[in-house]
């Protein structure tokens, strides 16, 4: 018999994922009824117009690459493999996710190229099991 | 709102000081700004000191050792701009009229720290090692660059420029010139931010002492550097943008310049918030010392040089004079001031009347401080 190995999300509400990849991945972010801005994560009360009629939405999968930076030498804390990329993904709702850069060399990486919602390992913990996170790669076409 | 003048400066040399308690840094700081002032802590009405990491009450356990009057004392944490805002906050006290003679302290000692962790969500940016200041601040260089067409070089020129003013600075952590080639080659942290784009960690504590401008002249006769406008401000929501960092700078500046009463046009020397060489290049632009888009030509054409028509970091700013966070702020009013005095050496810029100190902290959220000092 084999064991499941168990997994948690980094924090709980900022993404769904199904476990068996049937249905894609979203990020979990808030809208303000009042004055239309988004968020993630989701908030409840609107820093723009401090209105608290906010309601749950799920985010675009995909956006454009805003920008990035290799990481050679990892601050405090830090748990995975240096050096590491993280960027920053502009969806069309306007917000944009500072998240890890995975699935890509540097040189692959252009500003403004399309890339997509992916969940993916964070790191292990102890307690937790496998840690899981949203992270954002190129977007390529299915053939 | 009464006239404050700036009556006395001080600092010492930042830099690394594993043996000497930072109460004693910030007690040699006072020193040298109240011997400048000509006062004694006497006749100091209130005192402010501005520090991020060193714990509770950290102004009395500098000002205790100075003398123990019973007088207010309020700590100021603005994370970058503390050292900044604590100078507001004494300046404030004094043109109210409800105190007299105020001192302004900045300390921090950061020897046994590494990188600021700057992560707004402690469980999602620490572990994923995308909270601390050089990432924002490489991404942000990687946009700039992206969309202004700047290359790594020009990039590199502003450490190159910062690292050579302050060869004539006594107080400055480094005080040699670097190449370029050296400041492309040395350690990459967050690309395409090297080792030498980046401001220290060190050591250091700054002083100011302001009173009102009658008081002033009743202990000195004479011209004094006095505040003509000064602002603080925190983040206005950008959509996307939690950190932008020009548009808090360009609407805390522009309230600085409404209460001087003037504009960027009529300064004569600048020290800003320099913490990595992008940073330098973005505040050219909010501080309106240039349009949007036009950092690169300022920084090539030689105009931020001490002898260009708008010198910018002539101490060696932030990444030479060295970032020790609480004290950055007043060491840059030290340098303004004597800047205005014509007390700045082989780095006094000529006949310097006007100037602007501006500091940019950034934790879980964000604080600007501008002052402009004249004379």
């Amino acid at each position: 018999m084999t064991e499941e190995k168990k997994k948690a999300a980094i924090r709980e509400g900022l993404f769904y994922f199904s476990p068996s990849g049937i249905e894609p991945p979203h990020l979990i972010g808030s809208r303000c009824q009042k004055c239309g801005q988004t968020f993630f994560p989701g908030r409840i009360q609107c820093p723009h117009c401090s209105a608290k009629e906010l309601e749950e939405i799920a985010l675009s999968a995909k956006g454009k690459l805003y920008t990035y930076t290799v990481i050679h030498q990892a601050p405090p804390g830090y748990q995975g493999k240096t050096p590491y990329i993280v960027g920053k993904v502009e969806l069309p709702e306007g917000e944009r996710i500072l998240a890890p850069i995975v699935q890509a060399e540097p040189s692959q990486l252009r500003i403004g190229m399309q890339m997509e919602l992916v969940i993916g390992k964070a790191f292990d913990d102890p307690e937790k099991g496998e840690v899981l996170t949203y992270q954002f790669r190129p977007f390529r076409e299915k053939e | 709102m009464k006239k404050v003048a700036v009556l006395g400066v001080g600092m010492v040399k930042f830099g690394r000081y594993p043996n000497v308690a930072i109460e004693e840094l910030g007690q040699r700081a006072c020193w040298a700004a109240l011997e400048d002032a000509g006062v004694e802590w006497k006749d100091i009405n209130v005192a402010f000191c501005g520090h991020i990491l060193q714990g509770s009450t950290m102004g009395q356990r500098v000002f205790n050792r100075v003398g123990m009057t019973g007088i207010p004392i309020l700590n100021v944490e603005n994370a970058c701009a503390s050292g900044s805002s604590s100078f507001i906050m004494a300046y404030q006290s004094v043109a109210s009229g409800m105190y007299d003679v105020a001192l302004a302290l900045g300390v921090e000692k950061m020897s046994f720290k590494g990188m600021i962790d700057a992560s707004r969500q402690d469980d999602i940016e620490r572990p994923l090692g995308m909270g601390a200041m050089p990432t924002k601040y490489a991404m942000i260089a990687r946009r700039y660059m992206e969309d202004f067409g700047l290359s790594r070089k020009e990039l590199a020129s502003v450490s190159v420029k910062n690292h050579r003013n302050s060869v004539n600075n006594p107080y400055s952590q480094y005080q040699h010139e670097i190449s370029s080639e050296e400041v492309l080659n040395s350690r990459m942290i967050c690309e395409p931010l090297t080792l030498y784009q980046c401001s220290p960690t060190g050591d250091g504590a700054a002083a100011a002492v302001l009173c009102t401008l009658g008081k002033a002249r009743r202990f000195r006769p004479g011209s004094h550097v006095t505040v003509a406008g000064c602002a603080m401000g925190s983040q206005v929501f950008v959509q996307g943008e939690p950190n932008d960092i020009s548009e808090i700078t360009s609407h805390t500046a522009k309230r600085a310049y409404e209460m001087w009463g003037s504009g960027p046009e009529d300064l004569n020397v600048v020290e800003l918030h320099d913490c990595f060489t992008i940073a330098e290049i973005c505040h050219y632009e909010g501080l309106g010392l240039c349009g949007k888009g036009e950092a690169k030509n300022l920084l090539l054409s030689g105009s931020t040089e001490i002898d260009g028509k708008i010198p910018v970091n002539p101490s060696g700013g932030l990444l030479s004079r060295g970032h020790p966070v609480g004290a950055t702020g007043l060491a840059q009013i030290a340098e303004i001031t004597w800047q205005l005095r014509g007390q700045a050496g082989a780095r006094q810029v000529k006949g310097a009347k006007a100037g602007l100190t501006h500091t940019l902290g950034g934790g879980g959220g964000m604080a600007c401080a501008v002052t402009i000092l004249t004379r």
